[in-house]
């Protein structure tokens, strides 16, 4: 055989190929929730419908992203993009099937792991987590899967 | 008011009867009772409009309450109270060290079936594809002291969320965003 | 009201939600979900109790939690024979007994209940609410809410909490009795009681 390596090199291509295909975005938002009218008027930067879940859930009216990261998600990547200067995620895929992904995330702040959990996601089907307080507010995290 | 004494008259202790009467809840001797004490002292009339009177204003404008919480949030926060509750129950409480000594066998067994039930129920679940609106939580874990973390669904805001509570509060500081 | 739609597949015919007395009884065998589910049902009622005795949003939300906690660990103590919610209306109001206890800062102005005389018009006990310049058909309903709230709160716990549970709840005198934990005439004579004091109170407006 002229290229023993062919069919293994092959093989590693097809396999990373089809993980490109199905990976997905994953995108999180750190929001600044509170009561207090901010100083200057400013656009939340989220969607709607989302708004309208953070606003339902935690009671607050004002938004604003802090920061936000988004990464595609496979088995071989697990850091994600850091939020802001002391909050990053650790992202590692578990799984997937028809769509729906099985993740487990962590979330550090200063390096220092505050949780850990394990999520089933689809498309465009937000988790919302409640994060620290934070100046006047509080921080939520929302992470969902996007469309690349 | 007494003539004789000019001390004030102490009412029949039936006058009270006159709030069932208006409320509609007294029984037939009661009625009886307090139709026989207002022929008796007339001014007992103007103490029955009096409780009218109180009885219709308070129901006039009975305050609207709405709890802030939605429900799915209330009672993950009153699940996080018993669990709080239940970790500061003391060991002691574990009545003898025979049964001590039994617990200790069969709660790493009776979690290990647990987690294999949860493994295989989620993974039927996990694997069954159905177009849930929710994104499913199957362990959430915290590694602070004080630091809870309850998920939950909110069928209200269609939304799942993981409340944690407990995290140190953060100062602005210039530079963190 | 129109009949429920049959369902379409047998599989739906076969799942129901379980009824409040199959949870009540589930949740007595420790299950905490059918216990979530109780408590979704109940809470905004529990809450509304708790608010319209203690007037104070976040007091009332942590009372309405503590009712829940405190209905939990005596659950196997709950024998059906009343209906759940009186069950809880009982031990809300207990804790808001208790808390209203603890915190009183002055004392309470309610008539003294044996000494009742035909006498007793004389002027209001509570003067700043008898300042207030508000015709009584002038007072805006949110006013005359706020005065009457102002008069509650000058009521012992037991008087205001018996107002509440008549005329806001509409219980009936035998559910007070459950609720407060005494009989029907003890309802009947602080009802009766906080009626006159109310009156007082809002001389002018009432």
């Amino acid at each position: 055989m002229k290229f023993p390596l062919f069919f293994p090199a092959l093989l590693l291509a097809a396999m990373l190929m089809t993980e490109g295909l199905h990976a997905q975005d994953f995108v999180a938002k750190l929001v600044y929730a509170r009561n207090q009218p901010p100083q200057e008027k400013s656009d939340p930067g989220l969607d709607p419908a989302l708004l309208k879940k953070i606003e339902k859930t935690f009671g607050y009216k004002y938004h604003r992203i802090a920061a936000q990261a988004r990464s595609p998600i496979t088995k071989y990547t697990a850091d994600f993009p850091r939020l802001g200067q002391d909050f990053s995620l650790k992202i590692e895929e578990l799984g997937h099937q028809d769509g729906k992904y099985r993740l487990r995330i962590n979330l550090f702040h200063k390096n220092k792991s505050l949780l850990e959990t394990t999520v089933d996601f689809r498309k465009d089907v937000p988790l919302l987590i409640r994060g620290p307080f934070y100046d006047q507010g509080e921080l939520i995290l929302v992470i969902e899967m996007t469309d690349k | 008011m007494n003539p004789e004494s000019g001390k004030k008259t102490p009412r029949p202790p039936e006058t009270v009867y006159l709030a069932g009467l208006v409320d509609g809840q007294l029984d037939f001797s009661q009625r009886n009772k307090i139709k026989s004490l207002v022929e008796k002292d007339p001014s007992l009339i103007d103490e029955q409009v009096e409780q009218e009177k109180i009885r219709e204003v308070l129901r006039k404008n009975i305050p609207k309450t709405t709890c802030p919480d939605n429900p799915d949030f209330f009672w993950s926060q009153v699940q996080n109270r018993l669990h709080a509750e239940k970790r500061r129950t003391p060991a002691r409480e574990v009545r003898s060290h025979l049964l001590a000594s039994l617990s200790r066998l069969w709660a790493p067994a009776f979690g290990a079936a647990l987690v294999i039930l949860l493994l295989a129920l989620g993974g039927q679940h996990f694997f069954s594809g159905n177009g849930s609106r929710f994104a499913e939580v199957s362990e959430t874990r915290t590694f602070q002291e004080h630091v809870y973390a309850t998920a939950f669904k909110s069928r209200e805001a269609g939304v799942t969320v993981i409340w944690v509570d407990g995290f140190e509060y953060i100062p602005a500081t210039p530079g963190t965003f | 009201m129109n009949p429920a739609p049959p369902p379409s597949n047998p599989d739906e015919a076969s799942f129901r939600e379980p009824n409040e007395k199959e949870l009540i009884r589930m949740s007595q065998q420790g299950d905490m979900e059918a216990y979530g589910m109780l408590v979704k049902t109940h809470h905004q009622k529990v809450f509304g109790l708790a608010m319209n005795i203690l007037h104070n949003e976040a007091d009332a939300l942590d009372l309405a939690q503590e009712t829940f906690i405190k209905a939990w660990k005596s659950l196997a103590r709950f024998e059906g024979k009343s209906a759940f919610y009186t069950w809880l209306y009982r031990i809300t109001s207990n804790l808001a007994i208790d808390r209203m206890r603890k915190n009183a800062r002055h004392p309470h102005v309610d008539f003294d209940e044996v000494n009742l005389t035909a006498e007793d018009q004389e002027a209001p006990v509570n003067s700043h609410l008898m300042d207030s310049t508000h015709p009584s058909t002038g007072l805006q309903q949110g006013e005359l809410r706020s005065q009457i709230m102002a008069a509650l709160d000058q009521l012992s716990p037991e008087h205001r909490t018996v107002i509440v549970l008549k005329e806001y709840e509409d219980l009936d005198y035998r559910e007070i009795a459950r609720v407060m934990d005494c009989n029907i005439g003890t309802v009947m004579s602080r009802l009766f009681y906080a009626r006159k004091n109310l009156k007082r109170l809002l001389k002018g407006i009432v």
